[in-house]
């Protein structure tokens, strides 16, 4: 690695860059290498955890806001998870996703997005635990179909408790989700809260569509795909409900009018495709804070950036090889085959092109959250929204 | 001098002209940047290939999604301007023009426009459709709904009265319609009483002689 995350260089020291995209530089997988962990400095939140020789880095702020904000979205959402019977098969269920942790950081990204914007914690909070909802929802389907077996350091759901309890556990998550945004019309109203309602619906079926293009390119084993087909891919599947969705709804919470919301789309998309192939990188390196299985997307032949780089630049031979495994079941695919593809990604330079393509979406990000929050008075939610781009690289 | 020493000019990587956006701030364009001293810095203004192209992409693409969002928004409205949204329109139109304050306030809008039928109303209006306007005296916010639907032939309407929603309620005997001073056009007067209890009120209208059924009005009054 010729750089690290002690580089990380923003191209200015102050907080919001309206710099071109692509100014700054900072390393993805140094920073697991060194496994390095960051701690919050409650006393100074806009402080960037930065030292003399080494410039400023994302503000700790973001690690800090995500333990606050995570807290209070638990505690919310634990009136939500119900306890009755049928309890084995059905509830404890659906309370296991949500027990595990996770970053939190899409329920977090609505309330600080609301709370730039005016409004309280309490009037984003119902939104924010649907959204938590939703997306352990979503996790249970998509480890289902993509047939994971470790989510969040433990067994997948349906390595737990077979597919059909599983499917059905996910089925009643999501429904689960609706009663938040149900319960909203006490304390936005029922205009807002059937706008919000409308947006869930759009997400709901944007990602229903992103998830249908990856699972279709998988089954038809595509090879052929373009990097503008796993950019629409990506913001269909991770883009919506990672991001676009949770701040497009913190902000008709926050400014109480749905004017200019396409920003929203542009600063979603960028990072939240960003934030997809960091994650797609993480896959790669066996860390246990990861909490996912190494290598995992390999043996599930999932159409990442780095593998439709390889495909377009490995040789003819390695080519269709790769094809060749690709084409296999999952099951079929054994260490030695993921081995194979591996070198084949490093050979080709396809993780440092991802590497690059990620930094390049994240500094957009960057000049479009400074486009979003500029006019807005100077607030720990601005400068979290502002150090989500940065941040990205620095989680596990 | 030695052949085989002798200085040449290395082959070009590429076959054509470079047009992408990667080009614009001079950098390599994409894949080159490998081939960068493993130190160099990137900055300077220069703008690394693959970061460029990556930018590039993502905004050809998002843009297409939120022109397309755009499109099917556009679309979606033009047809319900069809259906509902037109009544809404209305309704929302005579709400604000019957929220008055104390004393009279004439509000006029125009509403409808029929086949003309030959007696005194139909005629007033242009093109030989019917044209009413509505005028609301009252000290609280009240809104009206006309729904006016004129039976064929002769159309002179009236109003009995308008009965309250609320059980038990007492009727609105306050609507009629009349003729404009200037005899142009028909008027829908609306009088509400100040002792009238907060609620809605509707009745149909009927036809002067032949009572057929010519469309329902409906006065709510806010307390």
């Amino acid at each position: 690695m010729s750089e690290s995350i002690r580089d990380l260089d923003l191209g200015a020291s102050e907080p919001r860059s309206r710099a071109p995209p692509g100014s700054y530089r900072c390393d993805p997988l140094a920073t697991l290498a060194g496994g390095e962990e960051r701690t919050a400095d409650a006393t100074a939140p806009d402080r960037t955890t930065s030292d003399a020789t080494t410039g400023p880095r994302t503000p700790s702020l973001v690690a800090e806001m995500l333990r606050e904000y995570g807290a209070a979205i638990r505690t919310e959402m634990k009136h939500y998870l119900p306890s009755g019977a049928p309890k084995a098969h059905l509830y404890d269920m659906v309370g296991d996703y949500p027990a595990r942790g996770g970053k939190m950081m899409r329920p977090s990204i609505c309330i600080a997005t609301a709370r730039a914007f005016g409004a309280s914690l309490e009037d984003a909070i119902g939104s924010a635990v649907a959204i938590e909802l939703m997306h352990n929802a979503i996790l249970v389907h998509d480890d289902i179909q993509d047939g994971s077996t470790i989510r969040r350091g433990a067994p997948t759901l349906h390595e737990l408790h077979g597919v059909p309890l599983a499917i059905n556990a996910g089925d009643a998550l999501f429904l689960l989700s609706l009663r938040p945004l149900l319960d909203n019309s006490d304390r936005i109203g029922p205009a807002l809260c059937e706008r919000v309602l409308r947006e869930t619906e759009q997400m709901a079926w944007e990602s229903a569509e992103g998830q249908a293009m990856e699972l279709g390119w998988r089954r038809d084993n595509c090879v052929d795909l373009t990097e503008s087909d796993y950019l629409l891919m990506a913001l269909k599947k991770t883009a919506w409900l990672g991001v676009i969705y949770p701040t497009r709804v913190g902000a008709l919470i926050g400014m109480r009018n749905d004017r200019n919301l396409d920003r929203f789309n542009r600063f979603g998309f960028f990072l939240g495709v960003a934030f997809q192939i960091q994650d797609d990188l993480l896959n790669l390196v066996a860390d246990p804070r990861y909490g996912k299985e190494l290598d995992g997307d390999l043996f599930e032949g999932k159409r990442t950036l780095m593998l439709i780089h390889a495909l377009k630049t490995a040789s003819a031979s390695e080519r269709v090889h790769l094809t060749e495994l690709l084409a296999r079941p999952r099951d079929r695919r054994d260490a030695e085959d993921v081995a194979w593809m591996r070198e084949v990604l490093q050979k080709c330079g396809s993780i440092e092109y991802a590497r690059r393509f990620a930094h390049g979406l994240a500094g957009a990000a960057l000049y479009e959250c400074g486009g979003i929050v500029e006019a807005l008075p100077a607030s720990r939610d601005k400068t979290f929204l502002q150090s989500l781009a940065t941040w990205v690289f620095e989680r596990v | 001098m030695n052949q085989q020493y002798r200085y040449r000019r290395p082959e070009p990587t590429r076959t054509g002209p470079r047009r992408s956006f990667a080009s614009t701030y001079d950098h390599p364009g994409p894949g080159s940047s490998a081939e960068r001293a493993p130190n160099a810095p990137s900055g300077g203004g220069r703008i690394d290939g693959v970061i460029a192209n990556a930018v590039d992409l993502g905004y050809r693409v998002i843009e297409e999604q939120l022109q397309q969002g755009q499109q099917a928004a556009r679309q979606l409205r033009q047809g319900s301007f069809s259906s509902r949204a037109i009544e809404s329109d209305i309704n929302a139109l005579i709400d604000s023009l019957s929220r008055v304050t104390k004393g009279a306030i004439d509000a006029w809008a125009e509403l409808l426009s029929a086949a003309g039928r030959g007696d005194p109303v139909s005629r007033a209006g242009s093109n030989g459709g019917v044209a009413f306007s509505i005028q609301v005296k009252s000290g609280r916010p009240a809104q009206v709904t006309l729904d006016l639907r004129p039976p064929p032939g002769r159309f002179v309407p009236v109003i009995a009265e308008l009965k309250s929603a609320t059980p038990g309620g007492r009727p609105f005997t306050g609507a009629e319609f009349a003729m404009s001073p200037d005899g142009e056009r028909g008027v829908l007067a609306i009088t509400v009483p100040d002792d009238l209890a907060p609620g809605v009120y509707s009745g149909d209208i009927l036809e002067s002689v032949t009572k057929q059924f010519g469309g329902t009005v409906s006065v709510r009054v806010d307390p």
